[in-house]
């Protein structure tokens, strides 16, 4: 099973490049689509679920266009928005059986999946709540549910882990690996270790484009002896920010502070560290820590 | 398909909007329903001198059974009954029949002298001096549908200017009117007629707002992008989304009627249903009751009510902005009735157009009659039969045009 992507492309009029001649197969497994906010993702997942058609390439799933599988595509999906609604008036339970009907499941099968579904995404007691009633959280974890019950072959997720706490997020993503065996599982996410643990591959999108593809360990090992740790004094971070690329830092005792930076070459009293996939994430996003660090300073 | 159906109108119904709008317009329609029943009034002149004034339903029992003697079919000799009795009214009181008098002595047969204004000959002729119904003869009175048939005739060629197909089926459809006239008193029945095109008018502006929400709300609040990547969530969603709203307003509508009639019923009785509407417009060749009009006008306001959520559900399918889809749709509900009322179009291209739009069949009673003004003919087609299958191609273009634009919808 794959669904390959094959130089896909979306603009909008009059010249903006939402997603740019973007190819990548998605074999199954966690793929986990990295990429700073405009970089292109949501709109590439839309496509990936027909709901948005692109200007250029094209998708398929097996080898069939997914415009041309249609029903039979969208039979064996599961989707996730990063921003959705519901209608207001729905209790939990009456919304994922509204929602088993437009997966074309019978109303027994929908009833055994909605049970263990809402225990998976701790919403039992919930089940006779309005919608409109829960937490932004609990919302998100209906959402979770409702692109689960039709057993999805291809699950896309668009930022699944945002608004919810780190226990659920934690919950999520065992559920999510336990999910992912033998399905392909495209998750978007800003929060990196998310998908570190997980994930089979990661794809980076910047601009529209696909900057990286690989393992966790392969994009880690990228930057093997590359990270580095020292505590400075404050007043020189404005001046080692211009040089280095500083992707974390932390206020020390006696007006020091103390920077995890990437670099080729270490400054002097730094110490080597292991590099994490946040570090390849924020090397590839370096713009928002240097604005960080001139509002610090 | 059907389960979808049954959810999405689920869906529908438990919007607390939904069920808002519904009461509101089922409070509005019991009021119009007793509205007519409530103003009529009859003053009963007792023989001490005292008067009785009586209101509302008691009054409209009163004024039944004041004119009980006079119901059933007016022939010939009922008409010249009546005749002479107003011309012995008329005799006793020298010509000065005061209101008292009239409710006294004319009342019973009011509605059969009101007829006979066309048993004078020649009515349209514009040498002909004023109508007197006293010196109206028996001879005329006798001949009163032949002479109504005549000015009628005169009417169709002079006034209204129908000419070979048009008069034509005119004629025929005047062929098909029962004579004689069939009477029983109507109260508030007029009204009543009238009422049913402005329910169906409300019911329009409600089922319009409900339909309005349909796709756009979904559009906007991102629900759209989750029931679109369902298995069923593209057409046959979209089928299932205007069937819904369809099935929706038939129940409505069929529940508000039944609650107009129902109340009509009560408050008016339903003897006047079986009068033939000659007795509203007396040249009018429209063959049916009282209660055939108000059936026709329900079933016309049907099949346009219908056409309009149709044409709301396209706008809504096109747009994210459900108060635009309302902004919209509002004016062309109200289009025929400012064209008709307001702007009082008379060119033949503009009242086709008026006769042809979606809401054009919610007020259809003054058509339907046909006597006074435009009999409605566009050359050999009667304008009501216009209004219904242009409705009925519209609820389908309409409906089509929804579903394939939902299906289309993109997702931006």
């Amino acid at each position: 099973m794959e669904l390959e992507i094959k130089h896909v492309s979306k603009k909008y009029p009059p010249s903006t490049m939402a997603v740019d001649d973007f190819s990548v197969t998605l074999t199954p497994g966690v793929w986990g689509l990295l990429g700073a906010n405009g970089a292109g993702k949501t709109t590439l997942m839309k496509m990936m679920c027909g709901i948005l058609r692109p200007t250029g390439g094209k998708i398929l799933f097996d080898g069939q266009l997914i415009t041309i599988l249609d029903e039979k595509y969208r039979d064996v999906l599961g989707y996730l928005p990063q921003v959705f609604g519901f209608h207001q008036d729905f209790r939990v339970y009456d919304y994922l059986m509204y929602i088993a009907v437009l997966k074309g499941l019978a109303e027994s099968t929908a009833k055994k999946k909605i049970v263990p579904l809402l225990e998976q995404v701790s919403l039992t007691a919930s089940k006779n709540t309005l919608i409109r009633n829960l937490s932004g959280g609990m919302k998100r974890r209906v959402g979770i549910a409702q692109a689960l019950l039709n057993d999805p072959q291809v699950l896309i997720l668009d930022e699944p882990t945002a608004g919810l706490d780190p226990t659920e997020r934690i919950h999520f993503r065992k559920i999510l690996s336990a999910f992912s065996k033998d399905r392909i599982v495209l998750l978007s996410t800003h929060i990196v270790s998310d998908v570190e643990h997980i994930s089979k591959r990661n794809l980076i999108m910047k601009k529209g484009k696909l900057l990286v593809n690989g393992t966790t360990e392969e994009l880690v090992s990228s930057l093997e002896e590359k990270v580095w740790k020292c505590v400075i004094p404050a007043a020189m971070l404005e001046s080692v920010s211009k040089s280095l690329s500083i992707i974390n830092m932390r206020n020390e005792a006696n007006d020091m502070v103390s920077i995890r930076y990437i670099a080729e070459k270490p400054i002097p009293n730094s110490e080597l560290q292991a590099p994490h996939m946040e570090d390849v994430y924020l090397s590839y996003f370096p713009r928002g820590l240097a604005e960080e660090v001139s509002e610090h300073v | 398909m059907f389960k979808i159906v049954k959810h999405e109108l689920k869906r529908q119904l438990k919007s607390k909007g939904t069920l808002i709008l519904i009461l509101i317009t089922l409070v509005l329609t019991a009021f119009l329903g007793y509205y007519p029943a409530s103003y009529q009034r009859i003053d009963i002149f007792e023989a001490d001198g005292s008067v009785q004034t009586l209101k509302g339903v008691q009054a409209v029992k009163a004024i039944h059974e004041s004119k009980k003697d006079f119901e059933g079919e007016a022939t010939p000799e009922k008409l010249l009954e009546a005749h002479q009795r107003y011309k012995e009214v008329y005799e006793r009181y020298n010509g000065e029949i005061t209101f008292e008098i009239d409710s006294k002595e004319l009342r019973p047969f009011k509605a059969l002298l009101n007829i006979l204004y066309y048993a004078q000959p020649d009515i349209f002729n514009p040498g002909k001096e004023g109508f007197s119904l006293y010196e109206l003869s028996s001879e005329d009175v006798l001949a009163f549908y032949e002479n109504r048939a005549a000015n009628q005739a005169a009417y169709f060629e002079d006034k209204v200017k129908l000419s070979g197909t048009a008069l034509e089926n005119a004629k025929s459809r005047e062929a098909q009117v029962e004579k004689p006239f069939y009477y029983s008193s109507v109260p508030g029945w007029d009204t009543a007629l009238e009422y049913v095109g402005m329910v169906a008018t409300m019911i329009a502006f409600m089922v319009a707002i409900i339909a309005a929400q349909v796709f756009s709300n979904s559009y906007r609040s991102g629900e759209d992008e989750i029931l679109r990547c369902t298995k069923l969530g593209k057409k046959q969603f979209g089928r299932a989304k205007v069937l819904a709203t369809l099935v929706l307003t038939t129940g409505l509508y069929i529940l508000i009627m039944a609650l107009l009639f129902g109340i009509n019923s009560a408050t008016l009785g339903i003897e006047g249903l079986k009068t033939s509407i000659q007795f509203l417009d007396t040249l009018s060749p429209a063959p049916f009751t009282f209660g055939e009009i108000w059936l026709q006008s329900a079933v016309y306001g049907f099949i346009g009510i219908l056409a309009t959520v149709s044409l709301v559900l396209f706008i809504s399918s096109k747009s994210k902005a459900s108060i635009f889809v309302m902004a919209l749709s509002i004016p062309l509900i109200i289009l025929p009735l400012l064209m008709q009322f307001v702007f009082k179009v008379s060119s033949l291209g503009l009242t086709l157009i008026s006769d042809i739009l979606p809401t054009s069949g919610l007020n259809i009673f003054y058509s339907l009659i046909g006597g006074s003004g435009s009999l409605g003919y566009y050359g050999a087609v009667w304008s009501p039969y216009i209004t219904a299958v242009a409705a009925i191609i519209e609820i389908g273009i309409f409906a089509m045009l929804a579903v394939q634009s939902y299906s289309r919808h993109q997702a931006v």
